[in-house]
C-alpha cells in the first residue's frame, strides 16, 4: 500500500459523503456542460459533452454509488477521468482539494452499504477518513 | 544480410512496389490474351518478371525469385518469337500471377514460413521452355554477340543519336551552352552483382542532379520507372565542372560502380539553333525559361504516407470545420450587438477569410483519401474472364468512369459487393451463347460497370443484357423457402418481389453453384451498402437484363447531414439516406397491423416514431407532420420529426468503446455552438420497422 500513500488525491464531495480520486486518474475538471442525452444505452450513462472536439461520455455517480441524485448548483463539476486509454467524466457535486494521506487501510467487504471492490481502500487524514474510489472498477462494472 | 531483410522500411516499399507490378502483370497478361502476340506486351510482362525478380532476390525471397526466373525465361523465348502465344501458355501465366499473389500474400503473414507450393507451376513453366525450341539458341547466342560487337564499333559515333530529345530539352541545352556550362555524357556501368540496379541509376540520377541538371538518360529512366536496365546506363547533364572531375567525384561518392566515362557531348549548335528559332518566336525568350522550369517541376514528386496519418489530419480538419462555424456565428452574435464597432468588422472579415481556408484544406485532404476507382476496376477483368470461362459464356465486359475518385476506405468495402454483383450477372443474368443467339441476341453477352459522380455521392452501376429477374422464379423460390406464404406472394408489388432478393438465405439458381455463393448472395451486398450509408436500387426487365444502381457517400469523416429535432433533442441524418422530406396531414396516416403508414406518391411508407422508442413524449399534436423519408439500400421508411433545422456537413465522431454500440446511433458530432449532436444510424432504423415500440400513432 506503500504507493498509495506516496500518491495525491483529488477530494470531492456526492451529497454529504466525500471520496477520494487518486491524481494519475484524473484528467481534468471542468465545469458542468450541456449535456447530450444518449437513450436506450447504459442506465449510468448521463450522456455525452464536448470537450474541445472529442466526445466525452459522463456517467452519473450518484446514480452508480446508489446516492440521491444530484442537483445542479454553483460548485457542480465534472471530474474526466482517464481510464483504459478513454476519457469519461463523472459529475461531483464538489471539489474540495487534492490530499496525501497518512495511512491507507484495506477497505472493508461493504462501505455504506456499497460494494467494497469499488474502493482502493480508506484514506485516512486530518478530515477524516475518505474512501478511494477505484475509476476502473467504478466505470466499467 | 540478415539484418537488411527484416528492415521495416524495405519490406514495406519492396510490398507496395510488389502490389503495383501484380496488378501491372494482371492486366497484360489479360491484354496479351486479348490481343494475341504483340511484342510490346509480351516485353511489358517480361519486365515485371524482370523487376519482381530483382526486389524479390535483393529481398532474399528466393521462392519469388524461382518462379519469376523461369517465368522470365519463357518469356524471354516469347520475345525472341520462338514461342508461339497459346492458350496453355497464358493459362500458365495466369497460374504464375495466382502464385505470386499467394506467396505475397505468405510473405505478409511470415516470411520465414512460406507455405505456397510452386513446384508445379515450375514444372509447367519447364516443360514450356523445354517443349519450345531448343536448336537456335546458339544462333540466338552467336546473333546477340555479333549485335553487341556492332554497338561497340558504333558507340562513340552513335552519341548524337543517343539521346532523343524534345524541344523544350534542346532549349534547355540551348541555354546551358549559351552561358558557358559544360554539356556531358556520363557513362556509368553499374557494378553486376548490384541487386538493385535501377535504384543505383535513380542515386546516380540525384547525384548528379546535385551538381549539375541532368537532361536526358539512356535507357530513359527520368520518364519511365519500369525500364529493364542494362549494366550501363548514359546521362547526359548540363554542369559547371569538367569532366575529370565529375569522374572522381563519382567514383568517390557513390558504391556499386564498376566504371565511370565522362565525356562532352557533340551538340550541333547550328542544326538545333534552326530548329529553335523556328519554334520560338521573337520575344517569347521569357516563356522558354519558364518552360525549363516546368520541365524541372514535371519530374512527378510523390510520397507515401501513412493513413493513420492522414486519418488524423482528417480529424484535426474536422476540428477546424467546427470551429469555424463557432467563429462565425460568434461574430454575427458581436455584430449585431456592437453595429458600430470597427474591430467586429474586422473580425467578421477574417472569419470569412478563415472560412475559405479551411473549406480549401478540407477539400485538399478529402481529396488526398481519394484513390481513383480504378484500382478496384482492374481486378474485374480477371474475374469476369475466369467466370465466362467456368461457364462456357461468352461476355465483353464495358468499364466507364475508371478515373471517379473515392474514399480509400470506402473502396475497400465496397470491393466484395460489387464482384458478388458481377459474378451474379454473369452466372444468373448472362445466357450462353446458344440461348442468346436462339433469342435474336449477340452470342456475347455485355457486361457494363460504370462509377460517376453525383453531387455528393458517387454511383456505381452494374448492368448486363442478360435475361432479367424473373419475377415469377422469385416468388416460387421465396415460398418454398418459407420466406413469405403464397397468398403474401400473390399480392407483392414489383418493387416488394425485387426486395426479396436481398433476403438472406435467398438464391433463386436451383444448383449451387461455386460461383455465386451459397445462397449468401445479395445480402451479403446489401448488409455492405448499408454500413456504408448507401441505398440500392434494382432495375430489371425480363429478356432484357438487370441493373444494379449503388450509391454511396464520397467519403465516411465528413457528410452533409439533415439536422432534424426530435421533441427537443437534435440529431442528424446522412444526407445521401435522405430521400425527400414531406409534410403530411394526421388524417392521412393510417395503421395497418399495429404498423403507421402513408401513402406518398402511391408508394406504401412505414413509419417510425422514435419518441417512443427514446420514451420521450411526442410534441403537442401540429397539423401536419414533418416525415422525412430514408432511403437504406433497398428499403424506404418515413421517419416522423418534430422539426427541421436544415443541412450542415457535420465531421462523424465515434461514440467511442465506452458507450460502445448503440442500436439506433452512428456516431455524434459537434455542432455550431459547440452542443453535441447523435447522428441517426438509417440502417438501424430500417431495422426497426414492424416493432411494436416505434409504429404506433398513439393510444387514442
Amino acid at each position: 500500500m506503500s504507493e498509495l500513500i506516496d500518491s495525491q488525491y483529488v477530494v470531492c464531495e456526492l451529497g454529504n459523503e466525500k471520496y477520494a480520486l487518486g491524481i494519475n486518474d484524473v484528467y481534468e475538471i471542468i465545469k458542468m456542460k450541456k449535456i447530450t442525452v444518449i437513450h436506450n444505452s447504459n442506465p449510468f450513462l448521463e450522456g455525452v459533452i464536448n470537450l474541445r472536439g472529442k466526445i466525452v461520455p459522463i456517467v452519473n455517480l450518484h446514480k452508480k454509488l446508489e446516492r440521491d441524485n444530484y442537483t445542479l448548483t454553483k460548485s457542480t463539476r465534472v471530474v474526466i477521468l482517464r481510464s483504459r486509454d478513454e476519457m469519461v467524466g463523472v459529475i461531483v457535486d464538489k471539489v474540495n482539494r487534492v490530499i496525501r494521506f497518512s495511512d491507507i487501510q484495506p477497505s472493508p467487504e461493504t462501505v455504506a452499504g456499497i460494494d467494497g471492490d469499488y474502493f482502493e481502500g480508506l484514506g485516512i487524514s486530518e478530515e477524516g477518513v475518505i474512501s478511494i474510489l477505484k475509476v476502473d472498477k467504478v466505470l466499467y462494472e | 544480410m540478415e539484418g537488411m531483410y527484416d528492415n521495416p522500411e524495405m519490406t514495406g516499399v519492396f510490398l507496395d512496389e510488389l502490389e503495383e507490378q501484380l496488378q501491372l502483370l494482371e492486366q497484360n497478361i489479360l491484354e496479351l490474351e486479348r490481343c494475341g502476340e504483340n511484342p510490346d506486351i509480351i516485353q511489358k510482362i517480361f519486365r515485371v518478371a524482370h523487376t519482381l525478380k530483382g526486389s524479390s532476390a535483393a529481398m532474399g525471397f528466393e521462392k519469388m525469385k524461382l518462379l519469376t526466373h523461369e517465368m522470365e525465361d519463357v518469356l524471354d523465348k516469347m520475345r525472341n518469337h520462338r514461342l508461339e502465344v497459346t492458350k496453355p501458355v497464358i493459362n500458365i501465366l495466369f497460374q504464375c500471377l495466382d502464385h505470386l499473389r499467394m506467396l505475397k500474400e505468405d510473405f505478409l503473414i511470415d516470411k520465414n514460413d512460406i507455405k505456397t507450393d510452386i513446384s508445379s507451376t515450375l514444372d509447367e513453366l519447364k516443360k514450356i521452355l523445354a517443349g519450345g525450341t531448343y536448336q537456335d539458341t546458339s544462333i540466338k547466342d552467336s546473333g546477340d554477340m555479333a549485335a553487341e560487337k556492332i554497338e561497340n564499333k558504333t558507340e562513340q559515333e552513335e552519341h548524337a543519336l543517343k539521346f532523343m530529345l524534345d524541344l523544350e530539352q534542346q532549349i534547355q541545352i540551348e541555354q546551358a551552352v549559351i552561358s558557358g556550362f559544360n554539356l556531358l555524357v556520363c557513362e556509368v556501368k553499374i557494378a553486376k552483382e548490384s541487386v538493385m540496379k535501377l535504384a543505383r541509376a535513380y542515386l546516380i540520377l540525384n547525384y548528379l542532379n546535385e551538381i549539375g541538371t541532368v537532361i536526358q538518360a539512356d535507357p530513359n529512366i527520368l520518364e519511365n520507372g519500369d525500364i529493364q536496365l542494362k549494366d550501363s546506363i548514359s546521362y547526359l547533364f548540363i554542369t559547371q565542372l569538367n569532366g575529370k572531375t565529375i569522374e572522381a567525384k563519382v567514383k568517390n561518392d557513390l558504391m556499386e560502380i564498376e566504371s565511370i566515362k565522362v565525356y562532352p557531348y557533340q551538340w550541333d549548335m547550328s542544326r538545333q539553333q534552326a530548329l529553335t528559332t523556328e519554334f520560338i518566336k521573337p520575344g517569347t525568350d521569357n516563356s522558354a525559361a519558364s518552360k525549363t522550369a516546368d520541365l524541372e517541376k514535371k519530374v512527378n514528386h510523390t510520397v507515401r504516407v501513412d493513413v493513420d496519418r492522414l486519418e488524423k489530419m482528417m480529424d484535426l480538419v474536422g476540428e477546424l470545420v467546427i470551429e469555424r462555424t463557432r467563429i462565425a456565428q460568434v461574430g454575427n452574435v458581436l455584430h449585431e450587438r456592437y453595429k458600430a464597432d470597427n474591430a467586429i468588422e474586422d473580425l467578421i472579415g477574417i472569419s470569412n477569410q478563415i472560412s475559405r481556408v479551411t473549406n480549401e484544406l478540407q477539400e485538399l485532404v478529402l481529396k488526398t483519401r481519394m484513390l481513383p476507382i480504378k484500382q478496384l476496376f482492374g481486378r474485374f477483368p480477371r474475374v469476369v474472364r475466369d467466370l465466362a470461362e467456368a461457364l462456357s459464356k461468352k461476355v465483353n465486359l464495358v468499364m466507364e468512369g475508371e478515373e471517379t475518385e473515392l474514399d480509400k476506405t470506402i473502396i475497400e468495402d465496397i470491393s466484395d459487393p460489387l464482384i458478388h454483383l458481377i459474378r451474379n450477372a454473369v452466372d444468373h443474368g448472362i445466357e450462353t451463347p446458344e440461348e442468346r443467339t436462339g433469342i435474336g441476341k449477340p452470342p456475347a453477352g455485355t457486361l457494363l460497370i460504370s462509377a460517376f459522380h453525383q453531387e455528393n455521392n458517387v454511383i456505381l452501376t452494374v448492368q448486363d443484357d442478360g435475361r432479367g429477374i424473373d419475377f415469377d422464379k422469385v416468388k416460387e423460390s421465396a415460398v418454398k423457402k418459407q420466406i413469405i406464404t403464397a397468398q403474401e406472394a400473390a399480392a407483392l408489388t414489383e418493387q416488394e418481389i425485387i426486395s426479396l432478393i436481398f433476403h438472406s438465405g435467398f438464391s433463386t439458381s436451383t444448383a449451387v453453384s461455386d460461383i455465386s455463393g451459397r445462397g449468401v448472395g445479395l445480402d451479403v451486398v446489401k448488409s455492405q451498402v448499408d454500413k456504408l450509408n448507401g441505398i440500392i436500387e434494382v432495375e430489371t426487365r425480363k429478356g432484357e437484363g438487370t441493373k444494379f444502381i449503388i450509391k454511396l457517400p464520397l467519403t465516411l469523416a465528413i457528410l452533409t447531414g439533415l439536422l432534424v429535432k426530435i421533441n427537443d433533442e437534435t440529431y442528424a441524418l446522412p444526407m445521401s439516406n435522405v430521400i425527400e422530406i414531406v409534410r403530411k396531414p394526421e388524417e392521412e396516416i393510417e395503421s395497418v397491423k399495429g404498423q403507421d403508414i402513408t401513402v406518398i406518391r402511391d408508394k406504401v411508407l412505414p413509419l417510425i416514431w422514435l419518441h417512443d422508442y427514446f420514451n420521450i413524449p411526442r410534441k403537442e399534436k401540429k397539423k401536419n407532420i414533418f416525415i422525412v423519408v430514408l432511403g437504406v439500400a433497398e428499403k424506404r421508411l418515413g421517419l416522423v420529426v418534430d422539426e427541421l433545422v436544415g443541412n450542415q456537413e457535420i465531421v462523424v465522431k465515434p461514440l467511442g468503446s465506452y458507450i460502445g454500440k448503440v442500436k439506433t446511433l452512428s456516431g455524434a458530432t459537434i455542432l455550431g455552438d459547440g452542443s453535441v449532436a447523435c447522428i441517426l444510424d438509417v440502417a438501424g432504423i430500417a431495422k426497426m420497422v414492424g416493432t411494436e415500440k416505434v409504429s404506433k400513432m398513439g393510444d387514442e
